[in-house]
């Protein structure tokens, strides 16, 4: 798309959002009016003589520099005493499969998937193995998982109206994208609206259990999750609250990940510093997890993160070796890694050295340390 | 989109407390402010509260607009922090725009593009989103972008080049297999 369309384009997505106010300036003025009646400024006042300010400012640049130094010293040490992540023989790793087709998973050296491309080659090239669009595919969301160098699902909206699916419909291959399967038909729950974000995560454990989640951003949220365990022919509802019992946790936000790593444990995160919407989520509760399957999930406060309305939270979806993972969360711009148990439990893992290149995309195990 | 710059006489009067001559300064910037408050919130009542609240900030921080200082990139960069103060404090409904539907003449696919981008400008992070309302909605030069954001010409010309890769990868992504 050339500048020239972007800026038509931008014209008219956002005057929809903003027609004019001819008022406004009349709006602003009353309002200036009706503040300053309470509030004058203290221009121009001064608290201390000239030479005083210079002292201070003189202490002030002083201290600042040395806060800098330490800083700096700081970030160089842990920067060069990092620990990389290395490999460790057999063991297998376990992550969600799921993506929005725009993540690389790699399964060797050689061979991966991004969506529904597939490379065999390192990456150096994809090919587009998409099956074709079932009938009354819309735009709107869709998912990708790939379980292994040879399978794969993908779902597709269907409708007929653009982003207002009212069935998603689930396709697998098992031959590397060379065909694909219609396996099933899932009616969304809710008559959507563009309006209103829709999501759609899906995952698959194993060649017979796998989950999909949905999300509808009314007020108050509404969410499902299905489960199937026959590899994606047949699903049932298996959650029990319209919300997961989860309220608005993570309202609007987008979801990063929905991650089982047993047929009973399960992650759902989110990351709110780039969401759908402008709108914080409650304390830093971006994470819930359930321990029966899908039926009942529970946020999960971890120890040490911060909570109130000036902090923005986002948390990844975590990897598994055996019964330890890691995720990683950001609060604000900072980022914690957090080690997680496959049975339970969290630790705040700070400083956690790792490369964080390694994660997710090394073939094998991965081994978390410290 | 040139503007007169505000002439030095009325910005002393209107640091001196003339508050009319504060008002006459503001108001040829409040267009532009709204829009880009509604660039960013997508919430045209929040786009309003925004610069209502930037214009009484920027009453009381008047004091520091340096001599000779151009007042739009000054008031525009009151108007983009606040916004961002706006979004992490802020609960909001998510039931789309308050107000009658706005009449779409346009084709399917244009509404479904003008979906697309608005979807994709949420998702990105405030930076990206500033410099982008900025220069695509606003249509202003990188040069006049640089002194709202705080970063050189420079810096400007390699964010906005970064952001609308990343919006253009962002739309793709929210496009459906077809």
């Amino acid at each position: 798309m050339d500048e020239l369309s972007l800026r038509t384009l931008f014209h008219g997505a956002l005057d929809e959002v903003a027609p004019p106010k001819p008022w406004l300036a009349t709006a602003v003025r009353e309002e200036l009016d009706r503040r300053r009646v309470a509030v004058r400024p203290r221009r121009g006042f001064r608290f201390a003589k000239p030479a005083v300010q210079r002292a201070i400012a003189a202490v002030l640049v002083v201290l600042i520099a040395a806060g800098a130094a330490a800083a700096a010293i700081a970030i160089y040490e842990h920067r060069h005493n990092a620990v990389p992540v290395i490999p460790a023989p057999g063991g297998p790793v376990t992550r969600a499969c799921g993506n929005d087709g725009n993540s690389v998973r790699m399964f060797d050296k050689n061979v991966g998937w991004r969506g529904t491309e597939r490379t065999t080659d390192g990456g150096r090239t994809w090919r587009n193995v998409s099956p074709q669009a079932p009938a009354g595919s819309v735009k709107g969301p869709g998912a990708f998982c790939s379980l292994d160098p040879n399978v794969a699902w993908a779902t597709f909206s269907t409708g007929s109206v653009p982003y207002q699916p009212t069935r998603m419909v689930l396709m697998s291959t098992h031959d590397a994208g060379q065909s694909w399967t219609q396996d099933a038909v899932i009616p969304v729950p809710w008559t959507v609206s563009w309006r209103i974000n829709f999501s759609f995560l899906l995952d698959f454990l194993d060649l017979q259990h796998g989950w999909i989640f949905m999300e509808y951003a009314t007020n108050p949220v509404q969410r499902r999750v299905y489960a199937t365990s026959d590899g994606g022919r047949d699903w049932s509802l298996v959650s029990n609250a319209p919300d997961l019992g989860l309220g608005n946790l993570a309202f609007d936000c987008s979801q990063t990940g929905l991650m089982f790593n047993t047929p009973q444990r399960g992650w759902l995160t989110w990351g709110c510093s780039s969401g759908f919407g402008d709108t914080q989520p409650s304390g830093a509760q971006v994470i819930a997890t359930t321990n029966d399957g899908g039926r009942t999930w529970a946020p999960v406060q971890l120890d040490g993160m911060p909570s109130g309305s000036d902090w923005i939270c986002d948390a990844t979806s975590p990897i598994f070796t055996g019964g330890n993972g890691v995720l990683q969360t950001r609060v604000n711009s900072f980022s914690l890694w957090i080690r997680v148990m496959a049975s339970g439990g969290s630790e705040i893992q700070s400083p956690l050295r790792l490369t964080a290149v390694a994660l997710g995309h090394r073939h094998g195990s991965i081994t978390a340390g410290p | 989109m040139a503007t007169q710059p505000a002439s030095l006489a009325a910005i002393q009067a209107a640091k001196a407390g003339d508050d009319a001559a504060f008002e006459r300064l503001l108001e040829p910037l409040l267009n532009h402010a709204y829009r880009l408050a509604a660039g960013l919130l997508h919430d045209h009542q929040a786009a309003e509260d925004a610069v209502q609240e930037a214009a009484f900030k920027a009453w009381r921080k008047l004091s520091q607009l340096r001599e000779g200082s151009e007042m739009r990139p000054w008031f525009l960069a009151i108007v983009a922090n606040q916004c961002r103060s706006s979004m992490r404090s802020r609960w909001r409904s998510t039931v789309g725009f308050e107000g009658a539907e706005p009449a779409i003449e346009a084709s399917d696919d244009e509404v479904v593009a003008r979906v697309e981008l608005r979807r994709a400008l949420r998702s990105i992070n405030q930076d990206q989103r500033l410099v982008l309302v900025l220069h695509f909605y606003l249509d202003l030069p990188v040069g006049e972008i640089a002194p709202i954001i705080g970063i050189s010409p420079r810096g400007a010309e390699t964010r906005l080049l970064r952001a609308t890769n990343e919006l253009k990868r962002r739309m793709e992504a929210h496009r459906g297999r077809t």
